[in-house]
This record gives C-alpha cells, structure tokens and sequence, in this order.
C-alpha cells in the first residue's frame, strides 16, 4: 500500500486518465448544448483564426479568379448557348410563382416546407484529423444560426449544424465517418410519383453518398435528381443533394439503395449557406 | 529565467501553428482527402516536440494540457482526448532527449513515434466509441502512411525555421 502510493508517476497517470475520460463521457452525453466557458473558449480561438483565415482567403480568391481568366472564353461560348433557354425559363417560373402564391392565398397557406431563409457565411478551418468531419465557420448564433440547420455549399447540401457558440459554429459533413446520427430524410421525384428515402452513408472510395430505405416497387433511373424531403423537421424541402449514379438491392434484399453524385464538392468548401426553414417543425 | 519573451511569444507560435493545421486541412482538404486515404497535418505536434528540446518540461506539460483542451474543444467538440495526448508526447520526448542528442535527424524519429502513438490511440479511440469501422490494416495503409509521409515533409519544411524562432526567443 504505502509502495503503491509513494509511486507518484503512477497516481498521476491515474488520475489524468480519469480526468479525460470523464471529460470525454461530459462531452459526448451533452450533444450540441456545450457551456459557457466551452463557448467562450471556441469564440476567442475563431476571432484568432479570422486573423489567419482571411488574409490566406484572399489569397486563395485571388489565385482561382487568375485561374478562372483562363477558360473565360470557352465558358462564355458555352454560356451564351445556355442563355437562350434560361430567358424562357425565367418567364415560365415568374409566372408560376404567381399562379402559387395566388392559390396559397385561397388556401390559407402561410408556410410551406419548401420555404426557406439563408444565411453566408465563410469556413475558418476543418477539424485536421478526419475522424469527425467537421467545419467551423463564423457565423454563430449571434447570427441566427440554430442548431441541426442544414448547410449548403455551392449548389448542394453538404451538412448540418452540431454545435453553436455566440460567433461561430460548427458544421459536420455528411461525408463524416460517424454515419450513426447523419441522415437527411430525402426524396426522388419520378414520373410515376415522388420516391423516399433517407441520406445515410458515403462510400469513400468512389465520392458517393448512398440513399438507402427506398421501396422495392419504386423505379429509380441514373440521372434522377434527389432532394431533400423536409420531412425529417429540420430541413426545408428542395434542397438539392446530388444526382443518382447507381441503384442497386440492398443486403438483405429488402428495399432499395442509390448511389448518389453529390452537387457539392465537399473537398472544395470555402463558403457555406447556412438554410433557416421558416415553417415550424411541429415538435 | 521566464522573461516576457518566452512568457508571450512561445504561446504565439503554438497558436500560430495550431490554427494553420485547421487552414491547411480547409484548403488543401481536395489533396489531404482523396479517396479514401487521409493525411492529417500535425504542425502542433511537430512544434512542440521542438520546443520540449529548449523550454522546460513544466512549462511545456502547460501549454500541452491548454492547446490540448483548446484543439478539442475548437476542432472536434469531444473533450479530454488531445487534452491527454499532448502532455503525454511532450513527456515522452523529454525522457527521450536525455538519452539522444537533438539533431534533425533524431527529432525526425521522434515525430515519427509521437505521430504513431498519436494516430493509433485516436484510432482506437473512435473505434471504441463506434464512430468507425475500418480494420487495423485499412487504418495503417490508409492513415497512419499517408500521415507520417505529410508530416515528415511538412517537418523538413518547419524544421529550420522553428528551430531560428526558438532559439532567439530564448536568446541562446
């Protein structure tokens, strides 16, 4: 007994190790609602990363505007047959968002899951080891970011948010490894109708996401485009997600998995939009 | 001797250095990530290993435990993994340069040992917890290679620099 204890290495080692694995079962039983010091600690880190960020942002800026002068002229080519088209679809869409809006009117519809409000804001730095996929991006609550929003990134959602602090926040991936408490309730529209199922897994490997839990009965085609549903509560409907690249039987035979093309590059994310849903969850 | 310099500056580029690990990652992530190999800057873990070779080990088990707590809190948001890591490096390295003589090559080694203890303790950590499933082999070939290859080269380049920084500001 008294060897054991006159070994003050030893009760050292002891006792950090108890240390951190309370620590580790605080944080872990707590999810999102991190306290104040905690906060604290994360805002101040993030005001000093701005100092480091920005100037490399511009930076960066400045080199893909270089970058992007060099194929000016083929994209202009390119978009000037595309241009055509978009002036009709303009007109088509401006008078379809009339015709809705008239017949919300008379249906007394003051909300709908597809409307939605976005804030920008601009990734500081991601988490360096890859086990949790994660982004922090300064924009906080201060800013109206809540958590479990969804966080799109170019034209594509790339995840959502799980932690909240006044002036930053942070956003996992839906590459994230962890695919335990990732999914996002999405949808296929069809010919034959619109077809669920729920966002949950990425294969590495090949870059894609995989929708999984779609019926049997359902006939999904290369190319159909997947959004998001709006019924998982958080996230509004129509956010795009990706493009099916592949659809197969599950293991067990039982339902239907796609792979999915995602719209956004979640190796390339700079700037995020943050989605705020404006009808309520229901909860 | 704890003058203002080390008291102020030595946190500085410890913050420095912490904060552009998480920038490398947001920028270079399309040539860290691909497919599914990832490379993991450690730009912390390579400063203070180099600095556990000139400031003393109180001081540095410090800084260990606050960045520790600081980089889970900022990066990841589960407390109390690198907050026992980092000392524990810091640790290992000081017994270590007792024995050796602190030339590139032999802090080359031990960012090598460190950054392994580092990644296979993380490995077994998440495993543990459930957030991921790939066996040891996939783990060895798929992180820890790619990582110690960044790591060396990201070592080559700092190695000088640091080593200037460090020395001047304890005006050897």
């Amino acid at each position: 007994m008294n060897q054991f204890f006159s070994n003050k290495k030893l009760i050292i080692l002891l006792v950090s190790m108890i240390v951190s694995l309370g620590l580790i079962a605080f944080s872990i039983t707590g999810s999102g609602n991190i306290p104040i010091i905690q906060q604290l600690t994360n805002d101040i880190t993030a005001v000093v990363s701005r100092v480091v960020a920005k100037p490399t942002n511009a930076v960066v800026d400045f080199l893909e505007s270089v970058d992007g002068l060099k194929n000016t002229y083929e994209e202009n080519q390119l978009l000037k047959s595309k241009i055509d088209k978009l002036y009709e679809t303009e007109v088509e869409i401006a008078d379809l968002k009339e015709n809705n809006d008239k017949l919300k009117e008379q249906l007394d519809l003051t909300a709908t899951l597809s409307d939605y409000e976005s804030i920008n804001g601009a990734v500081l730095s991601r988490n360096p080891d890859s086990w949790v996929d994660q982004i922090v991006v300064d924009k906080g609550s201060q800013n109206g970011i809540e958590l479990d929003m969804s966080v799109m990134s170019g034209n594509g959602l790339i995840g959502r948010v799980v932690e909240v602090n006044p002036t930053s926040s942070k956003v996992q991936l839906v590459t994230t490894l962890d695919q335990n408490n990732n999914r996002v309730a999405s949808s296929v529209n069809t010919e034959e109708g619109v077809v669920h199922g729920i966002i949950n897994g990425y294969d590495a490997e090949t870059n894609r996401l995989v929708m999984k839990q779609i019926t049997t009965e359902a006939t999904l085609k290369e190319g159909d485009q997947v959004m998001t549903s709006g019924l998982g509560g958080v996230s509004p409907s129509a956010l795009l997600i990706g493009t099916i690249d592949e659809v197969k039987l599950d293991s067990f035979g039982l339902s239907q998995e796609a792979y999915i093309i995602p719209a956004a590059d979640t190796n390339d994310i700079r700037y995020v939009t943050f989605i705020k849903r404006t009808a309520e969850s229901g909860e | 001797m704890v003058n203002w310099k080390t008291t102020t500056l030595i946190p500085l580029v410890i913050t420095f250095f912490f904060l552009l690990d998480g920038l490398l990652m947001a920028i270079f992530s399309e040539q860290f990530l691909e497919g599914t190999k990832v490379m993991t800057p450690r730009l912390i873990v390579l400063v203070l290993i180099l600095m556990s070779f000139y400031i003393p080990r109180s001081r540095m088990i410090v800084y260990g435990v606050v960045f520790g707590l600081i980089y889970d809190s900022y990066y990841v948001g589960i407390l109390g993994v690198y907050v026992l890591l980092f000392p524990l490096v810091i640790y290992l390295t000081e017994k270590l340069k007792k024995v050796l003589n602190p030339n590139p090559i032999v802090i080359g080694m031990m960012v090598i040992i460190n950054l392994s203890l580092i990644e296979t303790y993380l490995y077994l950590f998440y495993q543990l917890l459930g957030y991921t499933t790939i066996n040891g082999a996939t783990f060895l070939a798929d992180r820890l290679g790619p990582t110690l290859l960044l790591n060396l080269v990201l070592f080559i380049i700092v190695f000088y620099p640091l080593k200037k920084i460090t020395e001047r500001i304890q005006g050897e």
